[in-house]
């Protein structure tokens, strides 16, 4: 085991709304360790930006009450903390990816600047030319041809993955321990969307800096992930290694979304599975499974009760019912075991290709 | 082999400098689903909506059902032609307007068309579109507000269906959408194919959705159909090194080989005037000078 960075415990946030409390986050726990990728994957409404903007404290309050629980960065609570401590520990301890790279940056500044100032904040005794240096090999860090004339260029004049590139830059400028990317390449094509992410595990192999990355896209997720956090209706159903998720997911949930993602290999006349009807609403959870109404497996108690965590192997939770031991054996569905079985085929084929041998 | 239904030949939509859409040509057969895949600005919605006449192109011939579209027309051929040929939009929320209930929205078409005698019978079809994509009758008093986003595109798609169309245009229908709401709708796509003998024109970014969903496959770049053919082939035997590395872009839900996966990179190489499209298999079309083609296709 790695050294723990951040751990979150029974999180728990809530909306004050005009309709009523909103329950957006329902007790989530998850720990992050040094140099390590988490990947928190959910639809929207699931809670997963509202955790990660939790850390951050970027959410309002009011409307957001932190209800319950606790965010230990390096032991420290944040959510007691101070918004001058928070201040300092922004950007230079924890730093933040956004979506859409062009509300991110300032439309009216040169980009050069825009770093820079970053780094004159959280740098206080560096000079203009020290930072403007810094600034310089940042945009090269990050990719970005011909520095010297790019950092003096305003953010118009660059395309999306080039402002993607900048915003990344900015997060690293304080050298952040922590870099918390919410849908980062969402906005991108897919070409693009295949050199930020190289980008970013290339900084975190240099720097041992470790991410949270917030994504919709399973395919992502099994490019970047060490760990997996799967969220529903403001709680992580399962948790585990990549590995755990993709090879031998237990809940029905992950099971949908892996079946609902069409795969190059799929049958053209076989319908891809669905997950039936919608969220809950977070005013009023569902007693018992929030999952359950959803769920084809779903048993007689998920309606009542709500499941516990139950633990798979030293790394691999999952929140379902059909994980005790006195349910009903229900094997993963036919469509989503034959493409998990037809992933570890041809990595064993490679291997053996490659004279590593499967396992 | 099935009929043609749609020809589009030579077509050229330029916006000022902009070549937006720079002399492609492709047929559509009926029954079939083409996709059109490629990044963002490389002319694909352009395609899409200059085929169905939300543009007045700048060149080349569009014909649909034997008839150019782009032709002078009369009221009564118009009508006929907007009756044939419907769209369904990215947005489901900004693609109905919210001061209209979901009855009114999908009975506009038809409201125009007079294809009902009298109220009962409107009311009656609107029902039958709503149970046809999965909704309830009693939805139909409802505004788009109260409604999810999958639901919403559900709507779209019984408004483009309520004039019976033979040709529909999506344009990146479920992009907007949430994962296990995406595949909800894809699988309904497919299954009014089915029932109704629907010919798609599928716009959209996300290549193995495409993949899914087509028989066959056009990739556009920079205004050009780079290559064209079976989704099969496109996917199995590509040779445009522009095709080739948008497939090793897409990043699949298998971390094992995720984890040794490269990248094709591309760079673009400026093509001359003699490059045009060539047929290297039956049905595969490449477009390039006839040296680059030769080159990637012994490679």
């Amino acid at each position: 085991m790695g050294e723990t960075i951040l751990e979150v415990n029974n999180l728990k946030i809530n909306f004050k709304t005009y309709a009523g409390l909103v329950q957006a986050v329902r007790g989530v726990n998850f720990s992050l360790e040094k140099g390590k990728t988490l990947a928190i994957v959910g639809e929207s409404g699931s809670g997963k930006s509202v955790t990660s903007n939790a850390i951050m404290k970027l959410i309002p309050q009011p409307p957001a009450i932190y209800a319950e629980g606790e965010i230990l960065f390096n032991g420290k609570n944040l959510v007691t903390a101070t918004e001058k401590e928070m201040t300092k520990i922004r950007g230079n301890d924890i730093a933040m990816i956004f979506q859409d790279p062009m509300t991110a940056l300032n439309p009216t500044m040169r980009v050069g600047k825009q770093i820079m100032e970053v780094i004159l904040k959280h740098n206080k005794k560096a000079s203009k030319a020290e930072a403007k240096k810094r600034a310089i090999e940042l945009l090269t860090e990050v990719g970005i041809p011909f520095p010297e004339q790019r950092f003096k260029q305003h953010p118009h004049e660059f395309s999306g993955g080039m402002r993607q590139r900048v915003v990344i830059a900015i997060a690293l400028a304080a050298e952040p321990k922590i870099l918390i990317a919410d849908e980062p390449t969402t906005a991108l094509d897919v070409t693009i969307q295949a050199q930020i992410l190289e980008l970013m595990k290339q900084i975190q192999r240099t720097s041992e800096t470790s991410i949270i990355f917030i994504t919709h896209d399973l395919g992502v997720v099994a490019n970047v992930a060490d760990t997996v956090a799967v969220m529903y209706a403001g709680q992580i159903v399962e948790y585990g290694t990549a590995n755990e998720i993709f090879y031998n997911p237990k809940h029905p949930y992950t099971w949908g979304l892996l079946g609902s993602m069409p795969d190059l290999d799929n049958e053209a006349d076989e319908l891809l599975r669905t997950i039936p009807g919608s969220p809950p609403d977070l005013i009023h959870p569902p007693k018992g499974d929030a999952f359950a109404a959803r769920n084809e497996f779903a048993l007689a108690i998920d309606y009542e009760q709500e499941p516990p965590m139950f633990q798979v192997s030293e790394t691999h939770f999952a929140k379902t019912w059909l994980l005790h031991p006195d349910a009903p054996h229900v094997p993963i569905p036919e469509a989503v075991r034959k493409r998990i079985e037809g992933y570890l085929e041809k990595n064993d084929e490679v291997g053996s290709e490659l004279g590593k041998g499967g396992d | 082999m099935a009929e043609k239904i749609l020809e589009v030949k030579n077509l050229k939509q330029h916006f000022g400098s902009i070549k937006a859409v720079d002399g492609i040509s492709f047929d559509v057969y009926e029954g079939e689903t083409l996709g059109l895949v490629g990044e963002s600005g490389c002319g694909k919605s352009t395609t899409g909506r200059s085929i169905i006449r939300l543009y007045d192109i700048t060149d080349g011939e569009i014909t649909f059902q034997g008839k150019n579209i782009h032709g002078k027309k009369s009221k009564k051929e118009l009508k006929q032609f907007n009756k044939e040929m419907q769209m369904i939009f990215q947005d489901p929320y900004a693609s109905l307007n919210p001061r209209m209930t979901a009855g009114e929205i999908i009975a506009e078409g038809f409201d125009i068309h007079g294809m009902y005698k009298n109220k009962k019978e409107r009311k009656e079809k609107i029902g039958t579109l709503l149970e046809s994509v999965g909704l309830n009758r009693e939805h139909a008093n409802r505004y788009a507000h109260e409604f999810s986003g999958g639901q919403r595109q559900r709507i779209g798609i019984a408004r483009a269906l309520s004039l019976d169309p033979s040709f529909i245009i999506a344009d990146e229908p479920i992009s907007a959408l949430d994962v296990s709401i995406q595949a909800q709708v894809v699988n309904l796509l497919r299954q009014l194919q089915k029932e109704r003998g629907l010919t798609y024109l599928f716009i959209a970014h996300d290549l193995s959705m495409v993949k899914y969903i087509s028989d066959r496959i056009a990739v556009m770049r920079r205004g050009k159909i780079v290559e064209l053919g079976t989704a099969e082939d496109i996917y199995n035997y590509p040779v445009h090194p522009y095709t080739k590395s948008l497939l090793s872009a897409i990043p699949l839900p298998d971390p094992i080989s995720e984890a040794t996966r490269t990248r094709i990179p591309y760079e673009h190489e400026e093509v001359g005037d003699d490059a045009k499209s060539h047929e290297v298999f039956p049905g595969h079309f490449v477009f390039g000078t006839d040296a680059q083609v030769k080159e990637w296709y012994t490679h």
